[in-house]
């Protein structure tokens, strides 16, 4: 027999379960159910099983019960303050499931050079460090941070910790960066201008340690001023994809006009339900292409994103693109964000919504074009502006994104230590004289270096060179 | 021996007919059922004489012709009975189950020609052999014969309608005196048999006795029992027309203040034959008895060519309700979806059958295949419209296994786990926070 309490955990559990299979219209059903045989003086079980192991369909019925029970309500906001995300139950929907946010992968530049590891390295690496060695193993990383699977970190950097995350985020510059105001910088060539704007985009998802919703905007010939709109509209409708497919409880909580401006901006943007169903798929959520035929077991992410579509499937495209309703749209997302996740914007409900701009248009473009983009008040309007050029506009303020040797020395240090090199490219493996020349060069950076990418290919050069006894196979 | 021989072959044909028919395989195990029980009956009951005794004869038919004017001109008796006489059986409603030509050993006396100074009234009697069969009316005779006894030289019907022009009107008031063993509903059809007169029968007469000369029913007024059918046919329905006894006489007497009209009088039965066969009753089997084994103007052909007609009808009306079926589901892929789930759902409910739900749940995929999410969605919500506890009278609640075998978007496993947490009875909530067994 039963004990009161597992009693209690199968209830909840019938009831999540009926929630999920019949979607958002039941839930007063389902909490009229749950009322009769469940109170409150469970809290426990309740956050375990609709907080903790819930899911997206979790924190809906909670927030709904809430809604009709105004301490089990308290208590919902209360969790949502201390873990606005519950990591568990959340991994195909949650964090890890941004494919939207990746680069399209793509091979390595063959102008870089690798170390091909022994397989007992392999293993050493694996024991000590990286769960997942790459094959080809740089250890000052790869030149272009795109390149880098390791470029981001899932949580934000304590003071003095290492994480294995090869980006150096300690330059002063990068504080502008993440600053809630306009910039305009100038990175040259080399200087991780990219890697720059992957990890402050990281930094900056709805559910990244920095939360805001982050736009991406990429510059590139041909460029005609007069399809910014649709490019920006574009970025939009990615940005909403994104924070989309890491968690949809925004959007399914928001509340019914702004979630039906959300809804009918992306249809409109991806064309037709289809076509945005297939994105969100490719964004990584378990949406199936025929629902129908999946009898078979359904996974909790299946319902969770079954409810996404469910209220997806409400609205009709919207037929016109204007900048006003552009920024409406975007306005109601950050509200929608901020509700949902009060973890630090009680006050005004707002996230911060930035405006990542890769300006990589030729220089006798760039002088014509980058002015008015950098004055363009819709784009200002929209949230904080951030344009990232390779040429310099001393008359506008740019941020220059420089390197010193000092700076240079403390990113390989920083790489150095992330993958903790000295545990096998010490002296007993290298060898004296090998050894003494990495570490001359990791301690003596040279004044004209400028650029860490040129940093990082000299350093993997040298271990090519002098980490001949890791290579396998020599 | 040419005329049998032409019966068999008429029959064979039809049988025949209905065996490549493509009729269920259940209607043809219905005929050898029937062809068995014939030759049980046959074989059973054959010496059963109090069964044999009995008939259903209409014996004596007697006309009489009333004129209101001096007849002018000879009045010419001419009743040629057919070979075959139509015979028209009646089932529910007064649908036509049969028709059928069938031969009927009947004989007519009468004088022919009818001298011309043939007094206003004058009785024809006419006798005749004709056996009507509590499932068979015979329509045929008594319309030659009143057609024959309408004066050839009538005056032409002019002013009409009303009372005021009766000199004009030829007036016919035949009496038909019916004897049967059993209690008949009648039916008047009032024919007109020119195309220029009207269609409707406004005023007549017509008073009903027993066989006492009581009055058991009249209508005076005809226009409110008379139904329109396509011109110029009146027909006028005298329902449930019967005294409930064995032995039912009844006298017709009527009149009509119009002319050209052709009489039919129709005796129908109150047990239809179809609910007979269906229900097996001894009752059924008494009368089925004295239908086969007592009539002798009944052929097991005839019967044979009923029954196969029955069950062809049967077979047609399968047919019609499975078109009908056909049309509702192709109707179903043009409604919104949310119209057509539900439409779906009532028909599936109603039609039991596995044909037809297989048919319907073959149009529901199409339309899950075509819209899937939607169909998904529509259900899901319908559903949780529509779910009740447990305390709902039966009748409202859903047929959770139906549901499960009738559409796709959700599994077995997950309707089960709806029934469980709304149906089923969860552990009650108790103030300690903990759950206690409840219904």
């Amino acid at each position: 027999m039963d004990t009161p309490a597992m009693e209690i955990e199968k209830t909840l559990q019938q009831a999540l379960r009926s929630f999920r299979i019949l979607g958002a219209a039941s839930q007063d059903k389902i909490i009229k159910r749950l009322d009769a045989h469940v109170n409150d003086a469970a809290l426990e079980a309740i956050k375990e099983e609709y907080y903790g192991r819930g899911g997206l369909a979790g924190r809906m019925l909670l927030r709904a019960w809430g809604q009709s029970n105004p301490s089990l309500g308290a208590k919902f906001t209360e969790w949502l303050c201390d873990d606005p995300v519950p990591q568990i139950g959340a991994s195909t929907t949650g964090r890890g499931a941004c494919a939207l946010w990746r680069a399209p992968s793509r091979p390595l530049s063959s102008a870089q050079t690798f170390i091909q590891l022994s397989p007992a390295h392999l293993a050493l690496l694996e024991k000590i460090a990286v769960p997942k060695p790459p094959a080809c193993y740089t250890p000052f990383g790869p030149e272009k941070a795109e390149d880098d699977p390791r470029l981001c970190s899932p949580t934000a950097p304590s003071e003095g910790e290492t994480i294995p995350s090869l980006f150096y985020d300690k330059m002063p510059w990068y504080a502008e960066i993440s600053a809630e105001q306009h910039g305009l910088f100038f990175a040259p060539r080399g200087c991780g201008r990219t890697a720059a704007i992957w990890r402050a985009r990281h930094a900056h998802r709805i559910t990244g340690y920095q939360p805001a919703l982050s736009l991406y905007l990429l510059l590139r010939p041909p460029f005609e001023p007069a399809h910014l709109l649709n490019l920006v509209a574009d970025a939009l409708g990615r940005a909403l994809l994104c924070a989309l497919a890491e968690d949809a409880y925004w959007f399914i909580a928001a509340e019914r006009e702004t979630q039906a401006d959300m809804g009918r901006f992306l249809l409109g943007w991806a064309g037709d339900f289809a076509v945005l169903l297939q994105r969100l798929r490719d964004g990584g959520l378990p949406i199936t292409a025929d629902p129908i035929r999946n009898t078979g077991d359904k996974s909790d992410t299946f319902y969770d994103s079954r409810l996404l579509t469910d209220v997806l499937g409400r609205y009709s495209p919207w037929d016109h693109l204007h900048w006003d309703d552009m920024i409406a749209v975007a306005r109601a997302a950050r509200v929608a964000i901020g509700k949902a996740y009060p973890v630090s914007y009680q006050e005004d409900w707002n996230y911060p919504i930035y405006l990542w701009v890769d300006f990589r248009l030729p220089q006798a473009t760039a002088y014509r074009e980058l002015p008015p983009l950098w004055e363009h008040d819709s784009l200002r309007q929209m949230g904080n502006l951030k344009i990232f050029t390779q040429h310099e506009f001393p008359e506008q303020g740019q941020i220059r994104m420089e390197w010193e040797p000092r700076h240079l020395h403390a990113m390989l240090q920083h790489r150095w230590d992330c993958v903790k090199a000295d545990l096998f490219l010490d002296q007993e493996h290298l060898g004296e004289t090998s050894y003494r020349s990495l570490q001359d060069f990791l301690t003596n950076i040279p004044d004209t270096a400028h650029s860490p990418q040129e940093v990082i290919r000299e350093g993997n050069r040298l271990l090519e060179a002098w980490g001949e006894p890791l290579i396998a196979g020599r | 021996m040419q005329e049998c021989l032409d019966i068999l072959k008429e029959c064979w044909l039809k049988v025949k007919g209905f065996f490549r028919a493509p009729c269920p395989t259940l209607c043809k195990h219905w005929l050898i059922v029937l062809l068995a029980v014939y030759a049980v009956l046959s074989l059973g009951y054959q010496a059963s004489a109090p069964w044999r005794e009995r008939t259903f004869s209409m014996e004596r038919t007697e006309y009489r012709v009333m004129s209101s004017q001096d007849p002018v001109g000879e009045y010419r008796l001419a009743i040629h009975y057919p070979k075959k006489i139509p015979i028209e059986a009646v089932g529910e409603r007064g649908r036509p189950l049969v028709a059928w030509l069938w031969r009927a050993s009947a004989t007519a006396t009468a004088t022919s020609p009818v001298p011309a100074n043939v007094s206003p009234t004058t009785t024809l009697s006419l006798s005749t052999s004709i056996t009507p069969t509590a499932a068979i009316s015979i329509s045929s005779p008594i319309t030659s014969s009143t057609r024959a006894f309408i004066p050839s030289s009538s005056a032409p019907v002019t002013g009409l309608p009303g009372r005021a022009d009766v000199s004009a009107v030829t007036a016919l008031s035949p009496t038909t005196e019916i004897t049967a063993t059993m209690p008949i509903t009648w039916r008047l059809l009032i024919m007109a048999t020119s195309a220029d007169t009207p269609s409707v029968v406004s005023q007549a007469n017509i008073i009903f006795t027993d066989k006492n000369g009581l009055e058991i029913a009249s209508v005076l007024n005809l226009q409110a029992g008379t139904r329109e059918a396509e011109a110029p046919r009146a027909i006028l329905y005298i329902s449930r027309f019967t005294n409930g006894q064995q032995e039912n006489r009844a006298r017709l007497d009527f009149q009509l203040w119009r002319g050209d009209y052709q009489l039919t009088l129709i005796p129908t039965t109150e047990v239809p034959i179809t609910v007979n066969l269906e229900t097996r009753c001894a009752a059924f089997w008494r009368k089925l008895c004295d239908l086969f084994l007592n009539t002798p103007a009944l052929s097991w052909v005839s019967i044979l060519s009923i029954c196969a007609n029955f069950l062809i009808k049967q077979h047609e009306k399968k047919v019609a309700e499975a078109r009908e079926l056909q049309n509702q589901v192709q109707a179903l892929k043009e409604m919104p979806i949310k119209q057509a789930w539900e439409t779906f759902w009532n028909l599936y409910k109603t039609h039991k059958a596995n044909d037809s739900r297989q048919s319907l749940k073959r149009a529901w995929r199409e339309i899950e295949t075509f819209y899937p999410f939607e169909t998904s969605r529509v259900i899901r919500e319908w559903l949780t419209d529509h779910i009740q506890q447990s305390e709902a009278p039966p009748e409202d609640r859903i047929s959770w296994d139906e549901m499960a075998e009738a559409q796709s978007s959700l599994s077995k496993e997950e309707i089960e786990t709806l029934r469980a947490f709304f149906v089923t009875g969860l552990p009650r909530r108790c103030d300690d926070g903990h759950a206690r067994d409840g219904n």
